[in-house]
């Protein structure tokens, strides 16, 4: 399976804000079946983030978060980059942010020159600022071409699912000369206990993520595949091989997973090796006879 | 997957401050009830809460109470802002309960040293506890503090604990042995393999981690194996912030942990050097505990 000329020994890649920090983890990770790791966002100065509460969980198999960009900065990460780097057969990602076009840019230079194999531009996380880029067309263009004229390596955009049409984000960051998009980040949310009247998390309102998003995901990834050209990385709510499947019919070609960690790391073997019997059992050989199969339904009834 | 057959969340479950027990003058027992739709919880020694401060903060919080009721305490030092917050609550208040967490201790057949450095017997309460109950169980209990006055439970040690079993020492001399517990656990080694006879012996530990660190290069060179919770920066509690992993091999110290045994923790290069800070960077622990 291959996305923008990088080669994953498997299609599952750790989503961005999951486990993200320790070297050590990324190969562990590696070993028990992801083709790809997405590091926590990595900003241009060592940020704090929100207070806990800051992830908990709802009822089934759901989760809300707002951790606030918390990262230790790019000049901190570049060893930690350097270090998931010797992995062998390991597709590294950075995720980005930053205030601007230049921070942006300037983060994710440093980052591919630390050894990163490719950059996801997080323009929406929902409990940040950087939720505003994603969500204006113009502005998604903006960033995403600075960024893009500054790196050489592949670029992917990470998209929220808080707005009213993807498809135009999607279209701006494919113009600007994203090689990949990833749909779809966290779902803006908020949980309050009545017993106090106060929001949970210590931000208010945070993001969703789990199983309650797969079906939102899955939309996003449907709409974003008959507008664009690019190839789409899946992302919400997986938690086994049949998720997975449904992604590729809605069109993506490799997919992310997270909150599904909850379980260990066991559920990646699981969901890897019963996604692979059945691509054997249903004579699949690639990933991309799979991807976005749902579609050659659409014009019926 | 499956339903929990004992109270579990992962969201913060509201009830009122029940009781609350002053422990040594900068240390307080707050007591709960746990009882989430009829079910009970059922802690094992060693695991551990997340306490949601509502406007404040959330920590994770050693169990040292567990009551047939389902009720649960905890035990707090007053030593920063959440927990200087925790210390101005009253009965009544209401604060938020997740988990349980982590594995817990695993008590092994032979002979158990007990061993509680500070705030870190508030980890070893319910397992004293537990031994205890098993008459056939044989232990001893070593309390260190820096002085008299911040023992824990010692009254309540000095009752239930034969007088031969128990020692303790405090780094002033403000109370029988003066010095640390690692220095302590020296001198009784003979002792110790003299009541274990041929069994087993596993020191199960918590307190600073340096203490921690010197314990095991103790247990390695005599033989006997270890049992020590150790404490990491963690937003989630359930595995998936990442922040309280342990390098090099990736042990989450909320859900592998918090106890770790002497094979694990002799692979750890972190163990007594690094832990991650809420950004994520590593920190040496030298300079963040001292």
């Amino acid at each position: 399976m291959s996305i923008a000329g990088l080669r994953f020994k498997s299609p599952l890649i750790l989503a961005s804000g999951i486990l993200g920090v320790s070297p050590s983890t990324m190969h562990i990770l590696a070993d028990y079946g992801m083709g790809g790791v997405t590091t926590k966002s990595i900003g241009p100065i060592k940020t704090n983030g929100y207070k806990n509460p800051s992830i908990i969980g709802l009822n089934n198999d759901t989760f809300l978060n707002a951790v606030g960009l918390a990262n230790p900065g790019i000049s901190a990460f570049e060893h930690e980059i350097s270090e998931i780097k010797t992995k062998e057969r390991l597709v590294v990602i950075v995720s980005v942010f930053g205030r601007s076009p230049q921070e942006f840019a300037n983060v994710a230079y440093l980052a591919e020159q630390a050894g990163a194999d490719a950059i996801e531009m997080n323009i929406s996380c929902p409990h940040d600022d950087v939720s505003t880029i994603g969500v204006d067309p113009n502005l998604t263009y903006k960033y995403v071409n600075t960024v893009r004229k500054r790196i050489s390596c592949p670029l992917f955009v990470k998209l929220t699912p808080n707005v009213t049409d993807i498809t135009k984000i999607g279209q701006s960051a494919e113009k600007a000369g994203a090689d990949a998009l990833v749909a779809i980040n966290t779902v803006s949310a908020l949980a309050i206990d009545i017993h106090t009247k106060r929001p949970i998390l210590s931000h208010g309102i945070g993001g969703l993520s789990g199983k309650a998003i797969k079906p939102i995901g899955i939309k996003h990834v449907y709409t974003l595949f008959k507008s664009v050209s690019i190839p789409i990385i899946g992302c919400g709510g997986i938690f086994a091989y049949e998720d997975v499947i449904e992604y590729f019919f809605a069109g993506a070609s490799a997919v992310q997973l997270g909150s599904c960690l909850y379980y260990g790391y066991d559920i990646i073997t699981k969901i890897h090796d019963n996604l692979f019997r059945y691509m054997e059992t249903h004579e699949y050989n690639t990933i991309s006879e799979l991807t976005g199969l749902a579609h050659t339904h659409e014009n019926e009834g | 997957m499956s339903l929990k057959k004992t109270a579990h969340t992962d969201k913060p479950f509201s009830t009122p401050i029940k009781s609350i027990t002053r422990e040594t003058p900068d240390s307080i027992t707050i007591f709960v009830n746990f009882v989430i739709d009829g079910k009970k919880p059922i802690i094992k020694p060693g695991q551990f809460i997340m306490v949601w401060i509502p406007g404040i903060d959330e920590v994770p919080m050693a169990v040292s109470y567990a009551l047939e009721n389902g009720d649960i305490g905890f035990t707090v030092k007053d030593v920063g802002e959440a927990t200087h917050s925790l210390h101005n609550l009253e009965i009544g208040d209401i604060i938020g309960i997740r988990g349980p967490y982590g594995n817990g201790y695993q008590v092994r057949e032979g002979y158990s040293v007990i061993v509680g450095g500070g705030i870190g017997m508030a980890s070893v309460k319910l397992l004293i506890d537990l031994v205890q109950k098993k008459m056939t169980h044989h232990y001893s209990v070593i309390v260190g503090a820096r002085t008299k006055k911040e023992l824990l439970y010692l009254p309540e040690l000095e009752k239930n604990c034969p007088k031969s079993q128990l020692f303790v020492c405090t780094d002033d001399g403000s109370y029988e042995n003066k010095g640390f517990v690692t220095e302590l656990l020296k001198e009784i080694l003979p002792w110790i393999k003299e009541r274990s006879g041929a069994q087993k012996i596993t020191i199960y530990a918590c307190g600073p981690e340096i203490m921690l660190k010197k314990i095991l290069l103790f247990c390695n060179s005599n033989n006997i194996e270890l049992e020590a919770s150790l404490e990491r920066y963690m937003r989630c509690g359930f595995g998936l912030c990442g922040l309280c992993i342990v390098d090099p091999l990736g042990i989450k110290i909320c859900q592998n942990g918090p106890v770790l045994t002497s094979a694990i923790l002799n692979e750890l290069d972190d163990f007594g050097r690094f832990h991650r800070d809420e950004t994520g960077e590593k920190i040496r622990i030298d300079s963040h505990y001292e």
